[in-house]
């Protein structure tokens, strides 16, 4: 079987914003280790709803879809190091901004598919995948491609996994951290 | 199948990071919907249609495409469709070829904890069929599986049997094999009794392959059933063997001529230091095949990343140890050092870099519908005149 690998990740502002991480963490948590395909296709579908009702908080964003072999494989190892390898990003808690510290704090939230190439769901994605360069950025990309998510039949997805950092509102991102080489790879995302 | 045919294997769930990931076994798979003009490999970032930037003043256009995918769509002799392989070591022994339809699930690790590491791209390779035609290849690529000669070593085989009870003895162990492909593969048989081979084999062979795969598949051909048998009656025993990753130490073959060479090479993708944990691995025997052979490039960050969160690192060398000192050679511990080359990082913990170009091949590509008209180095198709110059 071939495969293909498409991966959303979004960066939100958790300071102004607690109520998303409150909302996300529980679809994250509550996965039974072993779920069915309608279960599956729920949770990812409950998490994407979130995140489109908080689209106008999403302020960064990464998303990818490859459909060559050797790179879907790789990229989607790559992709789910940070849980596979507990690669946790802080390590002590940020701590929420204080009576004169305006630091924002932000947290990310990833989703990461690795699909059998050409079947229907891998093809509606690879449709909705198509944008013209100058839109990649776009809030309006990342609401149809998170709409996308929505549409998953979890009968071609080989595997998959989401995650959220941080889990606790005292652990999030900083902007100084954000500002680490790390994260060149999350784009500033234009509102349309 | 399963009523919950999704499963978690890893989970993560502390203040700075919570998360899964599932797999499940039974996907469907829609052969039959590919196209047979060349579509776009990627999309969005980091887009693989960099290297297709059109000239509208030439009729075609040289770019740089995916070896594997190419032999994927148009056949595994993508370029080079009236040529043969060459087995050394044929077998005379009765070989049925149909089984060949079962290699993918025979070679599939027992345990089902190994098997999401299990890469099966070789095993595919003898029924896997094109859906497309390339114009460069004047004739229909006829089936590996048609080709194919199983091929035997036998000393290899011999040094394992007398051994590999010995290297199963050792607590928490996995074995890294990373011998030629047809030794390494040798090797996995005749420990399959006490191992669990977990197959990292990541290409396919081609009649000018750096990677010489069709000797690994070849062997793999006549220790087939023996996978099999031993899979089957693995069944028997309650406790789950240890996992044996075995690779071709031709993965990373000098590759000198895209003109005539097709770069079939491919990297290592060994399990990370917590999966290594989850399986209760606390050491790596790496099988060379000579006195200190170390780690090939593509594994050094991960050995040195493992080395330094406590997974000790001893080689073992299949020629020149005696079967009588084995027992003290394994508790020599080996450390890894991080080293800068093409295929390692050479910083502790850093990011395995990979060489820009790697694993593809030149093509000929038409501007107009952007159809593939075969490979640049071969100098078969009338393609050829319009970009050679």
């Amino acid at each position: 079987m071939r495969h293909s690998v498409f991966t959303i990740e979004v960066c939100a502002r958790l300071d102004t914003s607690p109520q998303l991480l409150d909302r996300l963490r529980p679809i994250v948590q509550s996965a039974p280790e072993h779920v069915t395909r309608e279960e599956a296709w729920r949770r990812h579908s409950a998490a994407a709803d979130v995140l489109l009702q908080h689209i106008e908080l999403i302020e960064r964003g990464c998303w990818e879809y490859f459909d060559d072999e050797a790179r879907a494989k790789w990229m989607f190892d790559d992709w789910t190091r940070p849980v596979i390898e507990r690669q946790i990003p802080r390590q002590e808690p940020s701590g929420a901004p204080g009576y004169r510290d305006a630091g924002a704090r932000y947290l990310t939230f990833t989703m990461v598919y690795l699909l059998a190439r050409d079947s229907p769901s891998d093809l509606e994605l690879r449709r909705s995948c198509q944008i013209p360069d100058q839109q990649l950025w776009r809030k309006s990309t990342f609401r149809r491609l998170l709409q996308a998510v929505r549409t998953l039949s979890f009968g071609s997805v080989k595997a998959d996994s989401m995650y959220l950092i941080p889990r606790d509102h005292d652990w999030g991102f900083t902007q100084q951290d954000l500002t680490a080489d790390t994260y060149d790879y999350l784009r500033p995302l234009v509102a349309d | 199948m399963s009523e919950r045919p999704l499963r978690q294997d890893f989970r993560v769930d502390e203040p700075g990071l919570v998360g899964a990931r599932w797999w499940q076994d039974s996907v469907i798979d829609p052969v039959g919907r590919r196209h047979t003009i060349l579509t776009l490999l990627a999309v969005g970032v980091g887009l693989g249609v960099a290297g297709l930037a059109i000239d509208a003043c030439e009729p075609t256009k040289t770019s740089r495409l995916g070896a594997l995918d190419l032999q994927r769509k148009y056949g595994w002799a993508f370029g080079a469709a009236t040529e043969n392989l060459v087995f050394n070591g044929q077998s005379t022994q009765p070989f049925d070829r149909s089984r060949l339809a079962w290699m993918v699930a025979d070679m599939t690790p027992r345990v089902a904890a190994h098997r999401p590491f299990y890469v099966q791209t070789l095993f595919e390779s003898p029924t896997a069929l094109p859906t497309a035609v390339s114009e460069g290849d004047p004739t229909t690529i006829p089936s590996l599986k048609d080709a194919l000669q199983p091929i035997f070593t036998h000393d290899i085989f011999k040094w394992v049997q007398a051994n590999v009870d010995t290297l199963a003895g050792v607590t928490g162990a996995a074995l890294v094999v990373d011998l030629d492909g047809q030794d390494a593969v040798a090797f996995a048989a005749a420990a399959s009794s006490r191992f669990d081979p977990v197959f990292l084999f990541d290409n396919w062979p081609h009649p000018h392959g750096v990677v010489p795969a069709h000797l690994t598949l070849a062997a793999a051909a006549y220790y087939q059933p023996m996978f099999a048998n031993a899979a089957t009656a693995s069944q028997a025993d309650p406790r789950p063997p240890a996992p044996m990753f075995v690779l071709d130490r031709q993965r990373l073959a000098t590759y000198t001529d895209s003109a005539s060479q097709f770069d079939n090479r491919w990297v290592a993708r060994m399990p990370g230091v917590q999966a290594l944990r989850a399986m209760g691995i606390t050491r790596l025997l790496y099988v060379g095949p000579a006195a200190n052979a170390r780690e090939l490039d593509d594994l050094n960050d991960d050995f040195v990343t493992d080395h330094t969160a406590g997974i000790s690192v001893v080689l073992v060398d299949v020629t020149s140890i005696d079967a009588l000192q084995l027992k003290t050679h394994l508790n020599v511990e080996y450390a890894p050092v991080a080293r800068r080359t093409l295929f390692s990082s050479g910083i502790a913990g850093g990011g395995r870099p990979t060489p820009a170009e790697f694993g593809s091949v030149p093509v000929v590509l038409s501007l107009v519908g952007g159809t593939l008209l075969g490979v640049a180095w071969s100098r078969s198709g009338t393609w050829n005149r319009g970009w050679g110059g």
